[in-house]
């Protein structure tokens, strides 16, 4: 008895050493993506939360008393205090509520003057400042509380002789669009991802591994049909899986996001739908591609998988990069980088901001890499390496 | 027996054919050699003339299933070249795959699906016309029995089944070549009859076929012409008649494998 525990325990070591493929995707290659995955993902959400270090916050101010500037410059803050004039004041709400911007302050003219001669007692309403600010933008949310907080501490100095006012631009669909689209965006992708996962290895690794491959082989058709063929149907079934995947997304959004009850969600039009359904499909060609050539690769299914796992963190990271970017850089070629840019893509429709020249860039991306994927699954299919090595 | 070959007429000529495969550490090891290649198929060469049936003879190991392999164009040769119904495996692959119907145990049929879907795949992928396939397909589906399991999953076939399955299959579009590796590899007497039935008839047909074995008594009663390939070489390659010189095939190929590889058997 004893004897055939350790019988059956050495086989099966020399058979895990003796692969070195399947010891090195099965033992090492966890720890390694771990490492990798946590370092980036510990880059990337720093990076995310706080606001680019030697960021210089743009605040617009009309009619900024005396007082007020020897504090502001006073205080070692990264700020660029941009004077302004009352006709301005419409334009920069708009430029606010656009993100284009980071901060109003508008304060009475003579303010010093009105302050000093304010009499708490007389129950008339205090000189007010009142704050422009955008909750959607963080650089807009970072400068506001920075700049109320100075106001704050003044106004205390001055036993309460002005009052502030807060006016926050963003709106409902901002707030939304700003958590969606990071979140969306990194799900979208990932689902995507994990619809095709799920087939593409059993579909062409599985095929080499019965023997069902080379049948097919024999017959007269052209490597490159059987390429297409098989890319075509994998990714029929990652989208569907994908498909179902968003619709559940869109359907607990108002869940996710506590907007309240009474809050209408309906912030997105049939045209944004139609461009992520768009995105959805070239995105899960390219993953298509890129897996199949992997488990083309790949002697098994088991390995095939285990292939597809770097593959995965990529897919996330670019997920999260959405969150980073926060609406997607306007550059060309960041929509060259595959994955990248679809998430920017999804990102940037969600927080309405799409643009159709960088969805037409993805998709010409994405088409060029999955024929060239196409090319060379057709290759492999051509080599008895790839084909008939066990 | 049959239609008599028409040997003015050259279906296959193999010339110098020759395959090494690289062996990594573990298998030198496993192989007990330090050599890092391995020649599977040495150098070798033959005909075979239309009408025939061209048998290849060879123990385990030999290079029977590699020089079919080559000649079905799934593999490489290093060196030398074969045509096939005047094709050559090497530059043009495609027009050697439209004339060839090959078997061979290593190639398998998708467990999922059912013998008539698969028919159907196979004949679609060959480019035969709907008509003409169903037709076929009932031909052969009868000719083997094959009919009451048509709509059952091939998993769920027995082996035998299976293999009249991959028969029919690896035949969907009538070729004029025939090479088949082993094909009552694991059949029973029964079954295997209904092959070599069938190998005759094709024969009667006009069909050249090529065919391994290591079963001499196969050999013998079905094939114009033998060679015999031991440890990757052609050793002998003529008719039977002119091989034996009166002795049984068997025999003939003991003396002939003791000569050539010096073991004592
Ligand atoms: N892909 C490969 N890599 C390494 N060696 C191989 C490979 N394919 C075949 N061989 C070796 O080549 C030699 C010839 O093999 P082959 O399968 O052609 O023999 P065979 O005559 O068909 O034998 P059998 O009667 O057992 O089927 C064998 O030693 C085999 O181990
Ligand atoms: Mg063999």
């Amino acid at each position: 008895m004893k004897n055939n525990i350790i019988t059956i325990f050495k086989k099966e070591c020399t058979r895990i050493f003796m692969d070195r493929r399947l010891f090195l995707t099965a033992v090492v290659m966890p720890g390694v993506m771990i490492y990798v995955m946590y370092t980036l993902v510990g880059n990337f959400t720093s990076n995310m939360i706080s606001v680019a270090e030697d960021y210089k916050y743009q605040i617009h101010v009309v009619n900024m008393p005396e007082s007020v500037n020897t504090i502001v410059s006073q205080v070692p803050l990264n700020i660029n205090v941009i004077p302004a004039s009352e006709a301005d004041i419409e334009s920069l709400i708009q430029r606010i509520s656009d993100r284009n911007t980071d901060l109003l302050m508008v304060f009475p003219p003579d303010f010093d003057e009105l302050v000093a001669a304010f009499d708490i007692t007389s129950g008339e309403t205090a000189p007010t400042v009142t704050l422009w600010g955008n909750q959607a933008r963080s650089e807009s949310s970072s400068a506001y509380y920075m700049m109320s907080d100075i106001l704050e501490k003044y106004h205390y100095s001055l036993t309460h002789r002005f009052s502030i006012e807060g006016v926050d631009l963003a709106t409902d669909a901002d707030i939304f669009g700003a958590f969606m689209g990071a979140l969306v965006a990194m799900l979208f992708i990932l689902f995507i991802f994990s619809g095709c996962q799920a087939i593409a290895p059993e579909s062409i690794a599985g095929e080499k591994e019965r023997g069902t491959l080379g049948t097919i082989l024999v017959t007269p058709t052209k490597r490159r049909d059987m390429a297409f063929g098989k890319i075509l149907s994998i990714s029929l079934f990652g989208l569907m899986s994908a498909v179902v995947s968003m619709i559940a997304i869109m359907l607990s959004m108002p869940n996710m996001v506590n907007l309240g009850s009474d809050t209408n969600t309906n912030f997105y039009e049939i045209s944004d739908f139609l461009l992520l359904g768009v995105i959805a499909v070239f995105t899960t060609l390219l993953f298509v591609a890129i897996l199949s050539v992997l488990s083309a690769y790949a002697k098994s299914v088991k390995e095939a998988t285990a292939l597809t796992m770097p593959v995965m963190i990529v897919t996330m990271l670019c997920g999260m990069a959405g969150m980073l970017t926060g609406g997607g850089p306007d550059e060309i070629i960041y929509y060259l980088i595959p994955v990248f840019n679809s998430a920017q893509c999804v990102t940037a429709i969600m927080q309405f901001e799409a643009s159709v020249g960088n969805i037409a860039v993805t998709i010409a991306a994405n088409t060029l890499y999955v024929l060239i994927c196409v090319a060379l699954l057709a290759k492999m299919f051509n080599s008895e390496k790839i084909v008939f090595d066990k | 027996m049959g239609n008599k070959p028409n040997t003015e007429n050259e279906i296959l000529s193999v010339n110098n054919l020759t395959k090494t495969f690289k062996l990594s550490k573990k298998q030198q090891q496993l192989r007990n050699t330090k050599n890092a290649t391995l020649t599977a198929v040495d150098d070798v060469s033959f005909k075979s003339y239309e009408g025939e049936v061209f048998g290849l003879l060879g123990p385990n190991g030999a290079g029977k299933t590699t020089v079919m392999r080559m000649l079905a164009t799934l593999i490489n040769p290093v060196s030398g070249d074969a045509t096939v119904g005047g094709y050559s495996i090497i530059k043009q692959p495609h027009e050697v795959r439209r004339n060839i119907g090959f078997l061979t145990n290593e190639l398998k049929l998708d467990d999922y699906f059912t013998p008539n879907y698969l028919y159907d795949y196979f004949s679609q992928l060959h480019g035969i016309a709907k008509e003409a396939a169903d037709k076929r397909k009932q031909d052969l589906f009868a000719r083997f029995g094959i009919d009451q399991f048509a709509e059952v999953k091939v998993a769920n076939l027995s082996q035998g089944m299976k293999q009249k399955i991959s028969l029919a299959v690896s035949i969907v579009h009538d070729p004029s070549i025939i090479i088949f590796d082993e094909p009552t590899n694991g059949l029973d007497v029964i079954t295997s009859k209904v092959v070599t039935d069938f190998l005759v008839e094709l024969k009667m047909q006009g069909k050249s076929v090529i065919l391994s074995s290591h079963i001499f008594t196969l050999l013998e009663g079905l094939c114009d012409r033998v060679g015999i390939i031991i440890n990757g070489q052609m050793v002998a390659c003529d008719t039977i008649a002119n091989i034996v010189g009166g002795k049984s095939l068997e025999d003939t190929f003991f003396d002939i494998y003791t000569a050539t590889t010096k073991e004592v058997i």
